[in-house]
């Protein structure tokens, strides 16, 4: 289960501006890698204390946050079009 | 050629049944095969939401969201406090919505998206066209 790792923003206005911007989100899960890798632990050993609901719940969520993976909004108004994509 | 026609065609050859009683054994083979493939739909991956305007002046909006969303969100929602699930039953039971959000199980929620592949819901509005399908 590969969680989205870029979020593409595109703004375009009908006064021609166009702001584009891919946000590499792989960078957020880098970032919290050390602090997963510190907590795992903790949280197998809360789960063996006081139950799997907790851990079940963090593993939920994980999938739910993999799950968004090719969503796809796109509004077009008078003033501007947005797009947005999760890649 | 198939193991269930050699076998028939063996039966044939060693007499024990007749060649009309053949025809007819793959005439029925013939017939749970197509009924197979017919019935093994590809399980849709993606809801797909359009709006249209009907004048210039409205938003054009077009939403894709994967089904594997529903999946995980229908499993983080067992995650929900009881006394939630009793307010969201209620207020789905005043719009007019009979769901228990308790009674989806896995199993019922795979048959559900499956047969998704057919859902179309067409909107025809004053101000805007709604098209709602899956893909």
């Amino acid at each position: 289960m590969i969680p989205p790792s870029l979020v593409f923003f595109k703004i375009t206005s009908k006064e021609k501006s166009v702001i584009k911007l891919p946000i590499p989100v792989f960078l957020l899960w880098i970032l919290l890698l050390p602090i997963v890798v510190l907590a795992i632990p903790l949280l197998v050993l809360w789960s063996l204390l006081r139950g799997f609901s907790k851990l079940k719940m963090v593993f939920y969520f994980w999938m739910f946050l993999c799950s968004l993976k090719g969503t796809v909004v796109e509004v077009n108004s008078k003033k501007e079009n947005i797009f947005i994509k999760i890649c | 050629m198939s193991n269930e026609r050699l076998k028939i065609l063996e039966m044939i050859s060693e007499g024990k049944i007749t060649p009309n009683e053949a025809e007819k054994l793959l005439q029925a083979l013939e017939a749970s095969v197509t009924t197979k493939a017919s019935t093994t739909k590809d399980t849709p991956r993606f809801i797909v939401v359009k709006v249209d305007p009907k004048s210039d002046g409205g938003d054009k909006v077009n939403i894709r969201v994967p089904l594997q969303v529903l999946r995980a969100g229908m499993k983080l929602a067992s995650f929900l406090p009881g006394a939630a699930k009793e307010k969201i039953d209620e207020k789905l039971k005043e719009k007019g919505v009979n769901f228990d959000i308790n009674q989806v199980t896995p199993e019922n929620l795979e048959e559900l998206i499956k047969s998704f592949s057919d859902l179309t819901v067409d909107v025809d509005g004053q101000n805007e066209k709604v098209k709602i399908f899956c893909e």
